[in-house]
């Protein structure tokens, strides 16, 4: 042991704080509380009269029977045969949410289920959330930055007990989830979430081989990527397609390299969110520059806009088609689960639906992990759960509410075909019957095991990304052009930046994250 | 000391006395991880109220996850990042920490000048919250690679490279200090 290491096991050389007074305040404080929850308990005691009443006649009269013990319930080993009861879920799509409430029902028949606040295009506010748990919804659908929220205000319920109750084994499940949802539970694990998405390399094999390139090897840096790219230039082949179209914004493709190889986008301490940029330094202006060359020299290029031409809606094989690696034209192409999702699902043959016929798109594709040093603030990109079960720690019905979360999750483990993969499930073995070579990068250490509690999100830390493209889209279209240097397109983004934390942290206060000036 | 949680489980269980028991045994050790994690008096202070409040609504639903210190811990842990997630203590913070900054000395800066007299601690205030974190619960509570990481919510290996990478700042620290004051004592 070192001296210093001898010197940190003794005490703080300072007088400890912790006295008698602050005990006295404790005390007073508890006392304070228990106050307040007798006087709601009095509030709320005719209710409760009304309630012991109608319970009682419901016991005791001819008004309704129980189901019997020996009922369906009882053969299904069902612990909630004898009651009937409404679960409220709040969250979530309609698509899954059905599908489990279906999975539940057959469990439990005595039990209905009542579903609300289903996705319908519009994103909800931790006030709306907050509003259904003190509705009294039982079960909360949510997304990362919601759960992290409503954890750290002990709103909803510890699992760990029920998973110890159940004897529930989830060592199978893909770990940096569990990891996440305990990191971003603040160090309890207090939700479930069935799927996940991250983000990999998809890469065509076929068009590598064409142009006598080497394949980039698994858990390969982004610069050993861009390099690579860089051996396409004038072959008629694109190196590496972005996400956006050509009427993206082409700084994100920038940006979201830079974030992924360890650049920050803040600087100071990350638990902090430090409110200034670090965008100047060395490290991102050299990025920039190797970025802007890869436009200008074609083998970084973005995917023509769709066009619609006049038509209400595209086929999904054509807006594939129209991707340039989709296409075929490009050897790589960074994408996440619905990228995946949208080039496994469209490889299937289907009849016309309404006239339309949606093309059956061939191609040799596989995807490979590559290095994410993302100690950084909000890097949901590279993992994150838009689907986590939460129970509400005042739900009535928490047993029944865990053996929902539970099933929420277990369905996971169902055999996936590529028209249900839009995310990956939790659980490896359910997409075993699709070719491993395409999805095995989602579950590999160098794609996303490197998250902790910082790289989550605290909010939607992306956000900036909007204001960029408005306020500075077409400048940045003139640095992908080689007309505005590096440095002058760093300074615009860090000028959004600044602003769009202020915006940020407004909306934080608003929501009663942090609080605002005392 | 260590509790059986089991024991708030008992009939005989009273929430009163267990709270006595709890702020008797562990009220310091919160007060001092809060302390060294916000660097502020005032804000160990708060944190120390909130943290026993918390575990007296909590205790009932505490299930031995992990050791009573480990989980009170974790709630001051969590306390500690609310509060400082705050921008009105970001900002006292960073001016706590600026150079030249204002020269009243209060009673927040005569801690400061305290702690700073001891090479050592003052060197562990100046680490980056996420090496200080480990660097702390290993050296200063003792607890093991496995307990920290849960603390943290983190994998095992990620603290053991948070406490490498920790002890080489330390290191460095202390050394640059020792090359300044050679021969001076330093406990």
């Amino acid at each position: 042991m070192n001296h210093w290491e001898k010197s940190l096991s003794g005490s703080l050389p300072v007088a400890n704080g912790f006295t008698s007074e602050l005990e006295r305040k404790v005390r007073e404080r508890v006392a304070m509380e228990k106050k307040k929850s007798r006087k709601a308990w009095l509030r709320v005691l005719p209710l409760a009269a009304a309630a012991v009443l109608v319970v009682g006649l419901w016991r005791f009269g001819d008004v309704r029977q129980p189901l019997q013990a020996d009922g369906i319930g009882a053969l299904s080993d069902d612990a909630f045969a004898d009651k009937e009861f409404t679960l409220k879920v709040y969250g979530g799509s309609s698509m899954n949410v059905d599908t489990l409430k279906r999975q539940f029902i057959i469990r439990h028949p005595s039990v209905d289920i009542s579903m609300s606040g289903l996705w319908d295009g519009k994103s909800r506010s931790l006030a709306d959330y907050r509003s259904a748990l003190d509705r009294g919804e039982d079960v909360l659908v949510v997304p990362t930055a919601i759960y992290r929220q409503l954890a750290a205000e002990g709103r909803i319920l510890p699992l760990e007990p029920y998973l110890l109750k159940d004897k529930l084994d989830l060592s199978d499940m893909h770990a940096p989830v569990l990891d996440a949802l305990k990191a971003v539970g603040g160090g309890e694990l207090q939700g479930l979430a069935g799927e996940f998405s991250s983000r990999v390399l998809f890469v065509n094999p076929d068009l590598f081989a064409k142009n006598g390139v080497a394949l980039p090897r698994e858990g390969a840096t982004v610069q050993e990527i861009l390099e690579t790219a860089k051996r396409f230039e004038g072959t008629g082949t694109t190196g590496l397609a972005t996400d956006t179209r050509d009427n993206g914004n082409p700084a994100e493709t920038a940006l979201k390299l830079g974030q992924a190889s360890g650049l920050q986008l803040y600087g100071g301490d990350p638990m902090l969110q430090s409110s200034y940029s670090a965008l100047s330094g060395k490290g991102w202006i050299k990025l920039f520059d190797q970025v802007a060359a890869g436009f200008r020299e074609g083998w970084i290029a973005p995917s023509p806009d769709l066009d619609f031409g006049g038509r209400k809606g595209i086929p999904m094989s054509e807006v594939v088609q129209n991707d340039l690696f989709g296409g075929g034209k490009a050897a790589m192409r960074f994408g996440d689960t619905s990228f995946y999702s949208q080039l496994a699902s469209t490889e299937i043959e289907r009849p016309s639906v309404a006239g339309v016929k949606s093309e059956a798109v061939k191609r040799n594709w596989k995807t490979l992990p590559y290095e994410q040093n993302i100690d950084s603030v909000n890097a949901s990109d590279l993992l994150d759960m838009s689907r986590i079960y939460v129970i509400n720690a005042k739900s009535v019905n928490k047993d029944a509410a865990w053996e929902l979360v539970k099933a929420a999750v277990l369905m996971s483990k169902t055999e996936r075909n590529a028209d249900n993969s839009m995310d990956m499930p939790v659980f490896e073995e359910a997409m075993k019957s699709q070719q491993e070579e395409r999805w095995k990068a989602f579950y590999t250490e160098s794609g996303s095991k490197k998250l902790n509690e910082n790289s989550l999100p605290v909010y939607d830390g992306d956000s900036y990304l909007g204001y960029l493209s408005i306020e500075y889209g077409p400048q940045m279209k003139q640095w992908s052009q080689g007309k505005l240097s590096s440095e002058e397109a760093l300074r615009l983004i860090e000028n959004v930046l600044a602003r769009n934390l202020i915006a940020l942290e407004r909306n934080l206060i608003k929501e009663g994250i942090v609080r605002g000036e005392d | 000391m260590e509790f059986d949680y089991l024991q708030y489980t008992a009939p005989e269980y009273n929430a009163g006395s267990a709270l006595d028991q709890l702020m008797k045994a562990y009220g310091k050790d919160v007060w001092n991880f809060a302390l060294m994690l916000t660097r502020n008096r005032d804000l160990a202070d708060d944190i120390a109220q909130d943290v026993f409040l918390k575990v007296y609504e909590k205790l009932p639903e505490f299930r031995g996850q992990s050791s009573v210190k480990t989980w009170i811990l974790t709630i001051t842990r969590h306390a500690a990042l609310d509060h400082m997630r705050s921008s009105w203590v970001r900002k006292v913070m960073l001016l706590d920490f600026l150079p030249g900054g204002p020269s009243h000395p209060s009673a927040e800066k005569e801690l400061l000048r305290k702690l700073q007299s001891e090479e050592v601690w003052h060197a562990v205030l100046s680490l980056p919250l996420k090496l200080r974190e480990p660097l702390l619960l290993v050296c200063h509570y003792g607890m093991t690679m496995e307990e920290t990481a849960g603390l943290l919510g983190v994998a095992k290996g990620t603290v053991k490279s948070r406490l490498h990478r920790a002890r080489a700042a330390m290191n460095r620290k202390v050394s640059a200090s020792e090359a300044l004051n050679v021969g001076g004592e330093w406990i």
